[in-house]
């Protein structure tokens, strides 16, 4: 649980700061950055999925 | 000419201005007059910064290190992005011990070097605005 919440806590930070520089509007910034925090949780999940499953 | 080029700042003061982000988080758009964009990205970069100190993280220097080689000059250079806080870090020894041996430490060491990274793409954000390459 701790490592998704620094998963949640990274995905947030960068989601915030990519936000408020790729787009001009307080709206546009807002879903942009939801968007991005949305990819990294999506994508960490699939990926801890899919090394649950590879011996290393 | 156009309202953009018009706009925009002589490369020297876009040069500066970048300079400024870089050595203080969010402090290139503060300048600009883009307070709210300034806090927002500089509390971001500082949050993550102390962040990854809390978790056991560490700064990397401009030197082989043996656990990783020459990717720590990767780090280094990733790390540089923080701008003063690098360098008072450096001269305060404050966040350069690896602590290896905390569960975390790994976490911490990414949330630094990523923190580092943002500031470098906020420093870039601020010198297009300055160049009026961007609105």
């Amino acid at each position: 649980m701790r490592h998704f919440l620094l998963l949640a806590t990274f995905a947030a930070l960068v989601a915030i700061a990519f936000g408020v520089i790729g787009r001009e509007t307080t709206r546009a910034s807002v879903t942009y950055g939801l968007k991005i925090f949305a990819e990294f949780i999506a994508i960490g999940l699939a990926l801890a999925w899919i090394l649950y499953w590879i011996p290393l | 000419m156009s309202s953009e080029v018009a706009r925009s700042k002589p490369v020297s003061t876009a040069w500066l201005i970048g300079a400024i982000a870089w050595a203080v988080p969010g402090m290139g758009h503060i300048w600009l007059g883009r307070s709210t964009r300034g806090l927002i990205i500089g509390g971001t970069v500082i949050l993550m910064f102390l962040w990854g100190l809390w978790l056991g993280g560490h700064l990397y220097g401009f030197h082989n290190t043996p656990e990783i080689g020459m990717l720590a000059y990767v780090y280094g250079f990733c790390n540089l992005g923080l701008g003063l806080i690098y360098a008072v870090c450096l001269f305060a020894n404050v966040g350069l011990a690896d602590q290896a041996s905390l569960p975390t430490a790994e976490y911490g060491n990414i949330f630094l070097i990523v923190a580092g990274l943002l500031n470098y793409l906020s420093m870039l954000d601020a010198y297009d605005i300055a160049a009026g390459r961007k609105a």
